[in-house]
């Protein structure tokens, strides 16, 4: 018999579906701080959890930097400046 | 600590103009989460780099004063823009512009800091670094380090009032390529 490398794939895919379901969740619930956990055994779990973590750093910036962007237009705009 | 022993090579690395570098900390200041970005142009290993103190990329090229003006900002639970100088693990060296802020949970409890980073212009990067050479040639007077931060702060303070900005307002000048 050949030895089944595709059965310990599966137990790291496994894993990765329930990281990155756990994450989602939490960034879903306004939990942006949230990012999926170094996953071994799989070049797939890896790619996937590159991915979401990825997408959140992007949305994580992307609020932080509107925040920064809108209050420093309300700070502008009581002073009259411009 | 680490950071100290690796010895700058003088060799420049740069990063896409759409990544970006984050990072984010206890708030002690010790690595929760780094980001591909980061693990590929610090030239450090995820899982030495998680669990280490953020001084583990500090150039020793950076003004002391700047590190002193972003603590004492994000202590007052305020963000900050600055322009910083990292050290890779294998001695590169690399320009951010970094924005960096606190993050608190929903009863307001501090969690710790995120900073993420863009590549910066060339010529902001060129503004900036006469601006941080004026500040270290201050520093590098002091033999004592507490006297080296005071002395970092009062030059920069003292290129704000000549320049009548604020240091928010250098930052933006620089940023939007007037601050030449």
């Amino acid at each position: 018999m050949k030895p089944k490398p595709e059965s310990v794939d599966m137990a790291a895919l496994d894993q990765a579906v329930r990281l990155v379901t756990e994450v989602c969740e939490r960034a879903l619930n306004g939990d942006l701080e949230a990012r999926v956990p170094l996953i071994s055994g799989s070049e797939r779990a890896t790619r996937i959890r590159t991915a979401i973590n990825g997408l959140l750093d992007h949305v994580d910036a992307f609020v932080r930097e509107a925040g920064a962007a809108s209050a420093a237009a309300s700070r502008d705009g009581s002073t009259g400046g411009s | 600590m680490r950071a100290t022993e690796v010895r700058p090579t003088g060799v420049e690395r740069t990063f896409g103009e759409n990544e970006l570098i984050v990072s984010k900390t206890d708030p002690r200041g010790v690595i929760t989460y780094a980001n591909d970005v980061f693990l590929r142009v610090s030239a450090l290993p995820e899982a030495q780099t998680v669990g280490s103190p953020h001084n583990l990329i500090r150039h020793p090229d950076m003004p002391r004063a700047v590190f002193k003006l972003l603590w004492d900002t994000l202590e007052q639970r305020r963000e900050i823009f600055a322009y910083v100088l990292n050290l890779a693990a294998d001695g590169a060296h690399y320009w951010v512009f970094a924005h960096v802020t606190p993050s608190f949970d929903r009863a307001g409890r501090l969690l710790g800091y995120h900073s993420n980073r863009r590549r910066p212009a060339q010529s902001s990067v060129t503004a900036i670094r006469e601006v941080y050479r004026r500040l270290l040639e201050e520093e590098r007077r002091q033999s004592r380090t507490p006297d080296a931060v005071a002395a970092g702060i009062a030059a920069l303070q003292r290129m704000l009032d000549e320049r009548g900005v604020t240091y928010d307002e250098l930052v933006w000048q620089i940023t939007d390529g007037s601050g030449r």
